[in-house]
This record gives structure tokens, sequence and C-alpha cells, in this order.
């Protein structure tokens, strides 16, 4: 949505927008947190701290949530999200090896970002395309199938193509 | 005239389906053909994706293992020049096709439209029918005579407890409420299943329909849809199909001139198992942690917001409008003598045909394994399969014959469960399995009951210790010791299932343990700390292939000489052993 | 008003109650941790889980509305174990100690925790009266005890222990300079009469507290002075005798009698005893006779004195003249210390220690061996002696070589001769200072007690009861030659079981109390306890070598007070401040939890101070929830959970500090709801709230006063 905002000094207008509907129901709080996680791809305080201030939700009710899930994050994370699915089947499958396949090529540790904060690498409990294992995702992308040296080969190719695209 | 269809479940693309229907989109343009390519959702052929069909006046031809330069034979040939290329057939409407095997002995209710339409399209759904049985239980039965109808199907919760829907309707329907609520609960958590995932991607319109007949049976006038966010096609496609039915009258105010109003909401879910269980799930969409409730009150009585709420999984509802608008009788003529219907499975794991398979509740595990799935792949043999996930168990292959059904299952030690069905082979460590379903639930615990919060950790911890050649005599009891105060003494469903993994390996493969604990070995060669990947000097012939493809340069040589295998590198990953075509790598 | 039952007996509830409301009412116990009556019910802790007829599983007692007709089993073998379980998991994941180790250690638990934090505030009439509820020798104990309490002491895994005797020492001889030192009151009389046979550390540590009871209490003593082995077996330059005088006479105003010259067995009997009308016997006698060499020739030779004999004879004034004589003390224990040094200041040539096996393996405390070295005392090790001759006025000592072989069943090498290693050495003195025995002369057919097989008296380690009724015993006798700690330990148990039986009342019961530990200084996770300023340990102000020598002044002088104070800063406290009201504590008391039985990984946090009322220390947090909950249902809202699982915490805002909180209204409603120690109060007075739930839920504070309490401050 608005990832930039912060360098074009709109750094609180997204926020202004997401909470512009917001009605009081504090049963929205999920809601909320995943469009404001959205715009500004984690979830930084001073934004759980205004938030907290505008739904009148305490901070450490907010922070449980946000503690609570696991698609929430409290740190900044990479522009391009790895999701390695450890599902059952990718598991017997040999999920642990695309892992480290995919951590060596990148050079982080699972649940790391890269220093130049292009890739964070996620494990995910499951894709739900478990006829397909192992699978990841890069960002919308779903690859199945894949050996260690094709999910490598899968992160050099995407690479190569956000290079070309830019 | 011609049709294009293209699978784009989420396998459909993981596959590589966008690039197929990209390739015959640009063919179908290029030729000025007006033939048309659209989409549907799974077809349940996981297996044979990505999976292209060419309609024509009602005949279906469906390929399976399409890549681009297959999809321009097949453009070619077929769409264009009307001759189907015989070798690449899946399936075809006259019952030819190398793949009928896998559809012999389905039985389609759930999965009726599944793959059959394009699930954007709501013209394509009510042309197979869909909302006829809304229209038919607004139209001509009382709430009560919905409750009974569905009580005489006899159809049971499809998401693991196999509580009878009909039951648990009558319940909340029997609690006066001026606002009640139907949940349908689509946070698919089984980490090994995907049945509500390709239903919601397949035919969202079922389960719409099966929510609103519910929230008709039972007076309640709002709808949530709790759905994983890591569902995002699922709940694309679910978003356009509450529009559609919204515009067409299915929702909204009066539906179809009946008086009856019926709002229905999707709620993302954020990532936590838990939320499966009922009450986590209320507390989930109130905003809260999704830490389960004390039960009783049961949520018939006191749920969502403290109003009398009903929770049914995605496959249970979509099992509902059929019911309504065949009939109860209709639906009771499968299955078995105790539980009607049919059940989905998420067929995956080592087993050759893997995918969405729908069978009459009834047949036997062998069947479904071995006659629809094909068998384990590479000639290995069975060992076990697991079913229920982490709330399951491992089921041995000498017990392929028990049937699938809720009592028989339970006595084995699994459970009916979701639907997930993971083929295990000779290659799989049953100790590993058991450790990685207790890291899965012990990482998803939502940490509030101490039995599952710190108890599933110390489970944990002696698995850990086993297959790391750490165990000690006594550590089976002691894990059954654990199993049986978790299952007795945790809060939830999660917690009290949690041991079932490790009671039923036990149970079954004791064996495995005992070579862990008292051999420090691992008979399947699984466990890492166990082993250790060693080059047969005598055959290896010095290619160089092991050295190349080693991720952490661990192997060395010249060509043509004997290469050595660095222990202090290697993390046994395996890859010089798959990559060797002399057989030259053991394991020890 | 509904029938139901519970564990078979009928009883009402009312409609709108739950179970565990209902048996609380009717006093039927169900335990629980989580459930705070102020709040709605919560389901965390599991411990409440009861057996209902026609439910099923186990149902939580806290969460299940009673009905009529309903059966309730809240005990069973089931349950139980249930219970147990649940306790042992949440202790493997609790990080604490119930009780200081210092306490734990000290044979009479004395409260070194309570007493040094007094002294660290300034505290020092109320550290008094502390000490004296399980010691009345503080004078004695803060110079001559061994001091397991600081070998355990959690300081010592930073820079060094905390020297809690000498702070002992330090406030004693603060009080003992007043005018009238404390006295604690006497009970009421009882018109009971107990008589003890021994003025050392247990007889005088039973009297106090028998006195204290309202008893009348006469001790009979052998010898022309009060102490036992204090006096005749600890040298005057570790323990001056006007001190040991002036303690003693603090316990004699207490109403204690104390008549010298008194022989048991002899002057006086049981039966004496019983027709002058009293109504207990304490056999505390000591261990007072030294052991001989045990060599050839030692009968024969006047010049090899016992050690035990020797320190006695020095405080009498008859001991040999050692002036300029070569001494020789054999032993390595801390009368041959005490026999070395002695001898040293009795202007002897030389003096030596000869020990059969190395100093390493000396049984003496290791500061005392260091003072000894320090006087230039020559320790001849791995040596011992093999015969013994009477040369004139001088001894030839025929000595032996040793080495250490292999372990024994104590673990430690037993020393093996060296062969053809003998050699002989002239002295002027052998001591013999190799242990004590007792005399037990008097047991015979006026006083039949048992004696074990180590020629000690047999009582019951608890009650201190002999199997003769009426009869107990303590101290060396009954342990043979022992700390004096040691035996003022077993002189307050006595004086306990002696109370009981004088006014006919069952014996006291010895109940093993659940404590948590954090396990030893070498595994102490040491960061939990927060950032630690580095404090040097005091080093005690003592006499120069010079002075020390031909001198029987005190060598140790005393810590000033600034000093003392800051020593006592030192302190950890790492004793539980909950200890006496904590749920898990009780509950594992209950049930016979293990600490041990599922331990695992534990997470540990460094104690947060930063709250002005509040410390915080999350090692200790069960999850309950409780202050989670009553933080949000006053509106409030300061803590929440955070994160899920087993690494679930509760935190402020951010995580940050408690101290740092902006909602934290100081209320102390968190501190009365938690039922451990992971949320204590700093200062109580401050806290509108301070007092805790006990274990049957008797509500303290309502949320909505505590609320309007500090919104009023």
């Amino acid at each position: 949505m608005c990832k930039d905002c912060a360098q074009s000094g709109k750094y609180w207008d997204c926020f202004e927008e997401i909470l512009e509907g917001y009605s009081g129901d504090k049963s929205q709080l999920i809601p909320l947190l995943q469009k404001l996680q959205d715009a500004y791809g984690y979830l930084p305080e001073d934004i759980i701290e205004r938030l907290s201030q505008r739904t009148g939700i305490f901070v450490s009710q907010i922070m449980g949530v946000a503690t609570f899930y696991s698609q929430f994050r409290l740190e900044p994370v990479g522009e391009n999200i790895v999701k390695i699915c450890f599902g059952t089947a990718c598991h017997v499958i040999g999920a642990e090896n695309i892992a480290d396949a995919i951590c060596r090529e990148l050079g982080i540790e699972l649940g790391g970002t890269t220093e130049d904060r292009l890739f964070t690498v996620e494990s995910v409990a499951c894709l739900g395309c478990c006829s397909l294992a192992p699978v990841i995702t890069i960002n919308e992308e779903t690859h199945g199938r894949l050996t260690p040296d094709t999910a490598r080969a899968a992160i050099r190719d995407f690479k190569a193509r956000k290079a070309v695209a830019v | 005239m011609k049709k294009i269809i293209i699978g784009l479940g989420s396998c459909g693309i993981a596959a590589g389906g966008l690039k197929v229907k990209e390739a015959l989109q640009n063919l179908a343009a290029e030729a000025d053909s007006g033939i048309q390519v659209s989409e549907t959702g799974c077809m349940g052929m996981c297996y044979a994706e990505p999976m292209v069909e060419i309609l024509e006046d009602g005949h279906r031809t469906i390929y399976g293992g399409v890549d681009e330069k297959r999809a321009k034979e097949i453009f070619q040939n077929h769409a264009l020049g009307g001759k189907p290329v015989a070798d690449a057939v899946a399936l075809d409407s006259d019952g030819g096709g190398s793949e009928q095997g896998f559809l012999a002995q389905q039985e389609r209710i759930v999965l009726e439209r599944c793959g059959a339409i394009d699930p954007e399209s709501i013209d394509d759904a009510l042309a197979m029918d869909a909302y006829a049985g809304l229209e038919k239980a607004l139209k001509t039965m009382t709430a009560e005579q919905v409750v009974d109808e569905v009580l005489r199907a006899g159809v049971k919760g499809r998401g693991g407890a196999g509580f009878p829907t009909g039951q648990k309707w009558k319940f909340a329907a029997g609690y006066a409420a001026e606002s009640k609520y139907i949940i349908c609960n689509a946070d698919e958590g089984d980490p090994g299943a995907f049945m509500d995932r390709s239903i919601l991607e397949g035919d969202p319109h079922s389960v719409i329909e099966g929510m609103i007949i519910g929230g008709y049976a039972i007076g309640a006038a709002h709808g949530y849809i709790y759905a994983r966010a890591e569902y995002p096609i699922a709940i694309r496609r679910l978003k356009i199909a509450i529009e559609a039915a919204e515009a067409r009258g299915f929702l909204g105010k009066n539906i179809l001139g009946s008086g009856f109003d019926f709002k229905l909401v999707i709620k993302e879910g954020a990532g936590a198992f838990v939320c499966g269980e009922e009450t986590a799930l209320i507390e989930s969409i109130e905003g809260n942690r999704g830490m389960p409730r004390i039960r009783p009150p049961f949520p018939a009585e006191r749920g969502l917001f403290d109003k009398p709420s009903n929770i049914n999984n995605v496959e249970t509802l979509a099992n509902i409008g059929w019911i309504l608008r065949k009939g109860a009788d209709a639906f009771s003529a499968y299955g078995t003598e105790e539980s009607n219907g049919t059940k989905v499975f998420a067929l995956a794991g080592k087993v050759t045909r893997g995918g969405l398979v729908e069978i009459p509740i009834g047949m036997t595990i062998s069947e479904v394994v071995n006659e629809i799935g094909g068998g384990t792949k590479d000639n290995k043999a069975l060992k076990a399969v697991q079913m229920g996930g982490p709330s399951g168990g491992c089921i041995p292959a000498n017990m392929m014959d028990t049937v699938i059904d809720y009592a028989p299952l339970a006595a084995t030690g699994a459970i009916m469960g979701s639907g997930g069905m993971i083929v295990m082979d000779e290659d799989n460590c049953m100790v590993d399995i058991a450790r990685y379903f207790l890291q899965f639930t012990q990482s998803e615990s939502c940490g509030k009951c101490t039995f599952c919060k710190i108890g599933t950790k110390r489970m944990l911890e002696t698995l850990e210790r086993i297959t790391q050649g750490k165990g000690e005599e006594g550590d089976v009891e002691k894990l059954e010791t654990l199993s049986h105060q978790i299952k007795t003494n945790a809060l939830c469903g999660l917690g009290q299932t949690a041991p079932n993994p490790v009671l039923t390996t036990i149970r079954y493969f004791r064996n495995e343990y005992d070579a862990h604990i008292r051999d420090k070995k691992c008979p399947t060669k699984q466990c890492k700390a166990l082993i250790s990947f060693n080059i047969v000097s005598d055959k290896c012939v010095g290619c160089t292939v092991c050295a190349k493809k080693c991720p952490v340069d661990a192997v060395s040589g010249k060509a043509k000489e004997v290469h050595a295998i660095d222990q202090g590198k290697c993390t046994k990953c395996g890859i010089c052993k798959s990559m060797c075509k002399f057989d030259a790598v053991d394991i020890s | 008003m509904l029938n139901i039952k519970i564990n078979g007996k009928a009883y009402q509830a009312k409609g709108n109650q739950t179970v565990l409301e209902a048996c609380k009412e009717n006093n039927v116990f169900i335990p629980t941790l989580c459930h705070d009556p102020r709040l709605v019910p919560f389901g965390s802790c599991m411990i409440c889980r009861v057996e209902i007829e026609g439910q099923r599983g186990v149902p939580l007692a806290c969460g299940t509305q009673v009905a009529e007709g309903m059966v309730i089993t809240t005990e069973s073998a089931a349950i139980n174990e249930a219970r147990r379980v649940c306790l042992e998991l949440l202790a493997s994941q609790h990080y604490g100690d119930c009780v200081a180790p210092c306490v734990m250690e000290c044979p009479a638990n004395m409260d070194a925790m309570g007493y040094v934090n007094m002294i660290a505030q300034g505290r020092y009439d109320e550290a008094i009266p502390l000490i004296k509820k399980t010691n009345p020798l503080p004078v004695v104990c803060g110079r001559i005890c061994t001091r397991p309490c600081e070998k355990k002491c959690r300081r010592g895994a930073f820079e060094g222990p905390v020297g809690i005797a000498y702070l002992k020492r330090f406030v004693a001889d603060l009080d003992m300079e007043k005018e009238q030192p404390y006295l604690p009151e006497r009970m009421p009389a009882t018109g009971k009469k107990a008589a003890i046979i021994g003025a050392g550390p247990a007889g005088l540590s039973a009297a106090w507290f028998l006195a204290q009871m309202g008893h009348g209490v006469t001790i009979y003593e052998r010898q022309e002075n009060p102490g036992g082995m204090l006096r005749y077996g600890i040298p005057s330059y570790r323990l001056p005798r006007e001190d040991l005088d002036a303690e003693v006479d603090v316990i004699r105003s207490l109403g204690v009698e104390i008549r010298y010259g008194v022989d048991f067995g002899r002057d006086i009997t049981v039966d004496s005893l019983k027709s002058e009308g009293y109504d207990s016997i304490l056999l505390a006698v000591g261990s007072q006779v030294g052991t001989s060499l045990g060599v050839e020739g030692e009968e024969a030779c006047s010049n090899v004195i016992r050690g035990v004999d020797f320190l006695g004879s020095v405080t009498r004034g008859t001991q040999p003249d050692l002036k300029g004589k070569r001494i020789a003390v054999v032993g390595g224990g801390n009368t041959a210390i005490d026999c070395a040094r002695t001898a040293l200041r009795l202007a002897a040539q030389s003096v030596e220690i000869i020990y059969r096996r190395t100093v390493a393996e000396m049984p003496a405390d290791d500061m005392e061996i260091e003072e000894a070295q320090h006087e230039e005392i020559k320790f001849n090790i791995l040596t011992n002696p093999s015969g013994v001759s009477q040369a004139g006025s001088t001894v030839q000592l025929k000595l032996l070589k040793m080495e250490l072989g292999e372990p024994d069943a104590s673990g430690r090498r037993s020393p093996q001769p060296v062969k053809g290693s003998e050699h002989s050495v002239e002295y002027d003195y052998i001591i013999a200072a190799i242990g004590q025995t007792q005399d037990l002369s008097f047991v015979g057919p006026d006083c039949e007690v048992a004696v074990d097989k180590w020629n000690c008296l047999a009582a019951d380690s608890h009650t201190m009861a002999t199997n003769i009724d009426g009869i107990f015993a303590a101290g060396d006798a009954v342990t043979g030659p022992q700390t004096a700690i040691l035996a003022i330990a077993g002189g307050k148990r006595a004086a306990l079981a002696m109370d009981k039986y004088m006014l006919g009342q069952p014996l006291p019961k010895d109940i093993k109390l659940y404590n948590h530990v954090r396990g030893s200084n070498d595994e102490l996770d040491v960061a939990s306890f927060g950032e630690k300023e580095e404090i040097a340990k005091a080093v005690m102000p003592s006499l120069s070598k010079a002075e020390r020598h031909h001198s029987f002044d005190e060598v140790e002088l005393g810590f000033t007070e600034g000093q003392a104070k800051l020593e006592a800063s030192r302190c950890l406290s790492c004793g539980c401040a909950d200890v006496d009201e904590c749920k898990l504590r009780q509950l594992g008391t209950t049930y016979g939890a293990d600490q041990f039985a599922m331990a695992g990984e534990q997470t540990t946090h460094p104690i947060d101070e930063s709250h002005e009322y509040i410390v915080r220390d999350r090692n200790k947090c069960i999850l309950c929830g409780c202050c989670v909950r009553i933080c949000a249902a006053a509106g409030v809202g300061a803590l929440g959970f955070v994160g899920r699982g087993f690494d679930t915490t509760v935190e402020p805002s951010f995580s940050r500090p408690l101290g740092e909180e902006k909602n934290c209204i100081d209320c102390g409603l968190c501190v009365s709801a938690c039922p451990v120690g992971a949320l204590t109060p700093k200062a109580v007075a401050k806290l509108p709230t301070a007092a805790y739930l006990d274990l049957e839920g008797v509500q303290v504070t309502s949320i909505e006063d505590a609320v309007a309490q500090a919104k009023s401050n």
C-alpha cells in the first residue's frame, strides 16, 4: 500500500486511512492489525501506540494479540518473503533439506532477513499444496515438487527477474 | 464451440498452471480462433497438475502434466485441429484416458462442482444447481424441518470430532436469543491437508449455501467464515462469491422473498492452529488471543459475543446444499450403518497419485491408498498412513484393511480427522514423525493450560533426545505417562489429542523407539544425529557429480579418483547419495 | 438450595455457585492456582479438576456450575496424581529458591536472609529477635560457626559469599553492649519442669526455648563453668570467655538456673530428678573424651596429651609449660588446628601438624587452616605416626610417609603407608587431636537409654526423643563431635518436643515442605538476578601476626557499622518473598511434588525491580493469568500475555520494565492476585492491597476498592 510513506512525510496518512471507518468495535483489532501490517510491512511501536489511543484497546492487549498470531511481525522484513512449507507431506519428503538449501543460498538462518533486506525466509505450517510437496512460496509465487537444486534455482531465477525489472 | 479450461487451484498454480494459461491465451489470441480460455478450481488430481481441459459440446477431454510445450501441441492438434493428443489424455467423458483409476471409486457430493465450474462465476455454479437446496429450504420448509432433514441425513462433523451436525444445529436452535451466529471454521490447521482450501477455491458457493441454510435452521442472521490467512486464493474467491450471492439475492435482506435475512462476513485468521478449536476461534473473531475457554458453557449456549453460536467446518457445510436439494435419503444411500455420506481426503506423501479424493465412508484405507492413490512411489514398501494430522495417528501397513469410519479409525488410535492422509514408506522414521508432530503442536500451543504448554514441551524434549541418540531406558514409559496426563487434563482438543501421534507410533513401532534408545541407531537412517554419509571406495568412479552438487563443499576428490566426504562439513542432506549413479554413497 | 453430594457426603449448594465455590463453602478443599474469586473462571492451571458422575472426562471445578443431585468426587488416586503431575510441570518451568540456600543449609534454619537484610537497612533492633528465634548464642556463633550458610550463599557465584556469620556477630555484639540485651517474652508458667544435663550449646539452646514456653528449666553441669565445648574445646583467642559468659547470662536472665559441679549418674540420677518433680529430661552431655593415637607405646608416654584435654587444661590454666618446646599435633580437624594455634600462643618453639592425607582433605575449616598457615604453623602432610616412646622429658615419634590410594567408600582417597619410609622424630609433646567420643558412663539400670553403634545416644532425628519415655537427647551426645550450630538446632527441636510431651500433647511431626531450588551455584543463572553492582567482600579486621604472638587476645576484631551495612547490602535476597503464602509451595507440599520429575529446558529472565513498589520476577510466573485479568478488570490494562506456548510471558506494554508502565496506577491488585512469588510488594505500606489471597481464597480487597484507593493516593 504505502511502504514509502515514511520517506514522503506521509507516515501517518495510511494509519488515518485505515482507521477512518473504525466504529469502536474492538473485535476489529485483528483486521486492523492486518491492514496496518500490509501498509507498513510490520507493526511498528508508534503505530501500535497510536492504535491503542484511537481504539481504547490497551497496548498490553494489542501486543498480546500481535505476538500470539504468527502472521504478525514486530520487526521490519525484507522486500520479498520466502515461505517454506513445513507441513507433514513436505516434512516426509524433505522440507528440511529445502530450507537448508535456501538459507544457504541466501546466507541467512530460517526466520532471518538478508543484509540487503531483499529476502526474509520464514517457515509456515502448511501451504496446503501437499500433493506437490515440498513447496515454497516467493511472495505470491508458489513453487512445488522441489529438490534442493531446484529450490536454489527458483531463488536465483527470482533474483534475476527482479534485476531485469529494475 | 470449444472452451479451454485450466485448473488453477493452488496446486495447479504451484505446478506452473499460470504459465500454461498465459501460453494458451497467447495462442488463442494469435490464432484468432474465438476459443475461450478460462479457469477452474482443483479437479483433485494434484499429482497431474497442471491440467488442461478441452470442452466441446459437453464433451470433456482432460490433459495432465501440461507444460508450455505440451500446451502448444494440445492447442494446435486438439483445439484447432480437432484431434486429441492421445498419449497425454488423462480423462475423457467417454471413460478413456490414463487416469480413470483415480476417479473410478470416488463419489462426488462435496466436490460435485470442483474442477467443473469457474469458481469465480456464479452462473457456472447455478448451472450446476447451486442454491437449489437453499431455495427449497426457504420456500418449502420450516427451520425445524431443515434441522430434521439434516438430522435424518446423519451427516457428522467433518472437522474431526464427528459430532452429528443436525444435533448441533438442534442445540443452537434451542437457545432463544435476539442474535445468534453461525460460523464456518475454515481455519484448516492440519499441516498436511487441503480439503477445505480446495473446496473454497473450487466451489465457494457450496459453503455459502450451507451457511445460509444453517443460519435459517438455527435462527442466526449473521455468519462468519473464519479462514486461514495462508489461503489467499480461497479468500479472494470467497469474497467474489459472496458479492455475487448478494447481487443475486441469496444473501442480504429477505432472501428469495422468504423474509429471512442473512449477512456473511469473512474473518481472516492470523496464523494460529489452535483457532481451529471452537472457543479459541470465537476468541479470535472477538479480536483476542486465540486461547480456548472452559467448556461448558458450550458455544451453542454461549458462544460468539456470548450469544448462541454454531460452528461447522467447510466440508460439513459443503454437504448441506446437496442434502437439502436431493434429500436425506439420497445422502444416506452413501456410507455405512453408522456414518452416512462421503469424506474428502487430502492424499499426499509417498503416494503415486496424490490429490483430493472423495469417497463414500466405509471404504478401506487400502482401497484409497493403493487403488485410488496407486500405491507408494518408486516401489518402496508402505509403512504407515498418517490420518488426522497432529491430532491423529499412524496406522501401520498391516492394518490397511481398516474401514474408514469414525469408530474403527478411533480404535486404531488415529482419528478420522479433517481428512489429511499422509502415506509413509520404508524410508520414514516413525520416531521422527512423532517428534515432528509434537514440535508442531508444541509450537502451536496457546500457552494457557499447564498440561499442553509445559507437558508437550517435555514430551518434545524427550523425543528430541531419542532422535539424537541420547534416549534413556524409561523414556518411552515417561512419554506414555505424560501422554495419558495430557490427554485427560489439557483444556482443549489441541492438547488432549497432541499425544496421539506419539502413542500410535509407540503402539505400532515400539521397535524403532528401542533401536534409537538402546542401539543409538535410526533403522531408516533418517535421524541426522545418528547417521553419517560415506563413499564406498570400490564403487566410486570419480565422476565428480557428488562433489559438484554438495551444497557445503564437503565432498572432495579429483576426477577419476575415489572421493571422500568431510564429516565435519557434511550436513547430511543426502544430495550426494541421490545424485550418485553408481550407488557409491553409503549411509552408516 | 440444591442438594449435592461431595465425596459421598450430602451437602447443600446455592444455585448460582460453581463446584469450587460450593465445595469451599462446605469446607471441602479443592486446590486452585488460577482462580481468584474476584475474577471470572479462566481455566489455565488445570489443578481443580474433579470427577462428576455422568460427565465425560474430568471437569474443572472453577468453571462448572453445580446442579441438583450432582455427585462430585474431589479426591481420588487419579485426581491426586494428575494434580501432582500438574504441579511438577509448573515447577519445571519455575526458577527460584523458596528459601534462601543460607537458611536451608543452616542446621538451625536461621533466617540469615532476614537478619542480613535488616542489618543492611540499619534495623539492628529487629535483627536480634529474628536471630534469637532460632539461636540464643549469636555472639558465639558469629565467631566460631563453621558457616555452612556461606558455602551455599548465592552471592558466592558473584564476588564471593556474604559474610553472614560476621554480620551476625556485629549485630549480636551491638546487642550485648546494651544495658539490657534483648529478652523475648516468656509465656505464662506451665508449672512443668525440665532438667537438662549439660550446659553446652545443645543444653543452653533447649533451655532458652523451654523457658520461653513457660516451663521451669534447670541445667546440671559437671564443670564449674557453662559452655561445654565452647569453653573447654575452643581457644579464647577465637571466643573470648567474657563474651561467652555474657551470652549465657542472657539465657539465665530468662529464668534458666544452672547448677555446676553436678555429675549426672553419680550426683543425680533419672530417679532423683523424677522425685524432684522434673517432667522431662534432656541429655545434652556432649562428646568430651579425646581418642587415643592408637599406636604402640602411647600408654607409657606422659608427654602424649589428647587434644580436648589440652584445650580444657588451657581454659582452666592447668596446662603444661610449652615455652620453648617442640610440639607435634596429630590430626586434621578443627581441634588439631586449635591445639596448634594455642600451643604457638603458649610460646612453643615449634608447632607442627601431622596429618596422613593432604591439606585438601583436612576436615578442618578452610578459614581455620588459612589462619594456621598465616601463623606459620608447619603442616607435615602425608605422614602418620606408627609408634611412640618416652625418652626422658622428650618423646620419639615414629612416623611413616603415606601416599593416597584408591578412593574409599566415603569418596576420599585412603592413605597407604610408603614401604620403608619409617623414621623417627623427637618432640617435647605430642598432642593427639584425632577424634572424640562420648562418656556415656551414666547409661545403666537407672538410665536405660539406647546407644547406637557409634557410641552415641539414639534419638529420633526430629523430636530427639530417646527410647525412654520423657527422656530426650541432643547435641554431640547424639551426633558425635559436630558443630555448635548443629547442637543448637538439636536443642531447639528437643525443646519443642519436650514442650509437647510435658503438656501431654502429641510430639511434633516432621513435615517435609516443598522447597524449590535454583540448583547449585555452579549452575546458577547469574543473569536472572539482573544487573548487580560489584561490591568486594568485606575483609574482617584482625590482629597482625606480631600482635597474635604469644597472645590469647581475640584475633578477629569485628566489623565497623559501615562495613556491616555494605556487606549486608550484598545479599541478593534470593529466598522468595512469597515463601509463606505461595500456593505452588503449599500445594507442592500437599501433593508431594518433585521439582525435578519433569525437568527440562527453562526460560529465565532478569528480575525486574524497576517499579517503586513491586518486584516482578518472571522466573516464578506460572502463567495463571490472574494479574493480567485483574489488571484488565480494574480497567488499568498494564499487563498482558506476550508470545504463545511454552515461551509465553506476562509483560507490561511493549515488554518494557514495569517501572516504565504508563498505565500502572500502583493499586497492587496484581500482587494480591499472584498465587506465587512472581509479583511481590517492595513496600507493603504503600500498596492498598498488600495482602494475599490465602489457600482458601480469602478475598482481601475488592477490585473497586483497590482502584479507588490507588487513585486517591
